[in-house]
């Protein structure tokens, strides 16, 4: 052991001062490491946390941090700049975040910096704490938004129980929910000798537009019960004077396509506004009965035309939505119209119901999307004439 | 999707859109159209040649532009657009609602 004899006694209490405090620092450090559990998951809290205690080992007057980050701690700004030093860190693939450490009465040496160093990476890891935390949540808040949209969708669509059943008809109906669910609709509703059938797409995505579909549905059936009377084309209009101010304020639109197909005349009429893709499929060629208006909630007063045919049996008419034709492949190619038309012609030349025709549709686009996660719903409706 | 926005004229910007147009991008087009109409524009152009897919949020967001300078005497055009772009406008017979021109 090195001898202090020869040391004045000024020296030994300079060294003893300077052993003391270098013992104080590394309690100091202890206790900054080792603290107790955050009471708070916030940023600035688990921050300031930090610093009080590091204050007391460091004698802090002020740290400001900016970058991913903006805080201050202080009790009060220094009333001279001895001391400042300053660092950026990277806080997990967020950014950068400045710190800088204040003190107005000495400067700070070798052994602050280092000290001060630790407390700035302790600093960072509260940051980064923090934002995981809220990343989390805001899955967590995500999570159930799905969740409800989900179930306020399914509330709203009819059951496939309540399908409508004629010896001359055969019905399929289907809607594939995407992981964020859509605002694909569909109804349908026997009234006398006609089944009424409706399809539409709801702009948007989550529970804005799973609660603006269930209203669109509400409307549709509605609409339908007070003025089957008098065509689809009125239809529409009616609900277009329900939905428009509606949609309009909430910057959304719904574009939607209603039939009637009368089962004692065999005539079938669609009015459409705004709403893709609708395909009638009659010996062997397909034909598109496409929008003669835009969507609902663009312009008030929705003035769609009248499609009319007769009907055949082996007949097929098909509506769909566009999570059938914009289905990406791994390639990034989309199902496309043309495919679903000629597709759509496929099936109906082989099959006996409409149901054929729609499972063996929906497995054809799931089949094109393999490996690709289902962009939006899908929703589907096929009628056979018999 | 890159938004660059040209004010030479600050009463009638251009926007020129590059890349998908869907709903990841509807609050950034929002955005920048609110302050547009916000400073001095009355009428914007859209210009839409470098859009490759458009969706349905995507297309309330334009009816949702086109509204709000309406309201304020002002006019939303369309400009250029793509083929994946008219494709979509003449199936929902948007078409029919919105301005539309050639040039910028």
């Amino acid at each position: 052991m090195a001898s202090v004899d020869h040391l004045s006694g000024e020296a030994i209490t300079s060294l003893t001062g300077a052993l003391v405090d270098a013992n104080d620092r590394l309690l100091g450090l202890l206790e900054l490491i080792t603290n107790d559990p955050p009471t708070s998951l916030e940023a600035p809290q688990m921050v300031d946390a930090v610093l009080d205690r590091a204050a007391s080992i460091l004698d802090l007057d002020m740290v400001q941090i900016d970058g991913v980050e903006q805080h201050v701690w202080g009790r009060r700004p220094p009333n001279t700049s001895k001391g400042l030093w300053t660092t950026s860190l990277e806080v997990a693939d967020s950014g950068l975040l400045n710190i800088a450490f204040m003190r107005g009465h000495r400067r700070f040496d070798t052994g602050d910096t280092k000290l001060l160093a630790a407390v700035a990476k302790l600093v960072t890891s509260a940051v980064a704490t923090s934002r995981v935390h809220h990343a989390t949540l805001a899955q967590e808040v995500l999570a159930r938004e799905h969740s409800t949209a989900a179930q306020v969708a399914a509330a709203a669509l009819p059951h496939e129980a309540s399908i409508p059943t004629l010896p001359t008809l055969s019905f399929f109906a289907r809607l594939l929910p995407a992981r964020e669910t859509g605002g694909d609709l569909f109804t349908w509703q026997q009234v006398d000798d006609s089944v009424w059938f409706a399809i539409g797409d709801v702009s948007g995505k989550g529970l804005p537009a799973a609660v603006l579909m269930s209203t669109a549905v509400s409307a549709i059936d509605a609409s339908i019960s007070r003025h089957h009377d008098l065509g689809p084309r009125n239809v529409v209009g009616a609900v277009d004077a329900w939905l428009h101010q509606r949609l309009s304020n909430a910057a959304m639109f719904v574009t939607l396509a209603i039939g009637e197909w009368n089962s004692r005349t065999q005539t079938l009429k669609i009015a459409n506004a705004g709403h893709s893709p609708v395909v009638w499929c009659t010996q062997g060629t397909s034909t598109r009965v496409d929008a003669t208006a835009p969507p609902i909630g663009v312009l008030e007063g929705c003035q769609t035309g009248h499609w009319t045919t007769g009907t055949n049996p082996g007949d097929v008419l098909v509506l769909a939505t566009d999570g059938l034709t914009e289905q990406n492949n791994v390639a990034g190619a989309m199902f496309g119209e043309d495919r679903l038309d000629a597709t759509v012609c496929t099936y109906a030349a082989s099959a006996d119901d409409a149901n054929e025709i729609g499972e063996r549709l929906l497995a054809t686009v799931a089949a094109h999307g393999a490996d690709c996660a289902q962009s939006d719903d899908r929703a589907l409706l096929v009628l056979r004439f018999s | 999707m890159d938004i660059v926005t040209n004010s030479t004229d600050p009463t009638h910007p251009v926007l020129t859109l590059d890349g998908r147009f869907d709903a990841f991008e509807t609050d950034a087009f929002r955005t920048t159209i609110d302050q547009l109409l916000a400073a001095e524009a009355t009428d914007i152009t859209v210009d839409l040649r470098d859009v490759q897919f458009i969706d349905s949020s995507a297309l309330a967001e334009l009816v949702r532009a086109m509204k709000h300078c309406r309201e304020g005497n002002g006019e939303l055009y369309l400009a250029q657009l793509s083929d994946p772009v008219r494709v979509i406008l003449e199936l929902t017979r948007l078409d029919a609602a919105f301005e539309i021109v050639q040039a910028v």
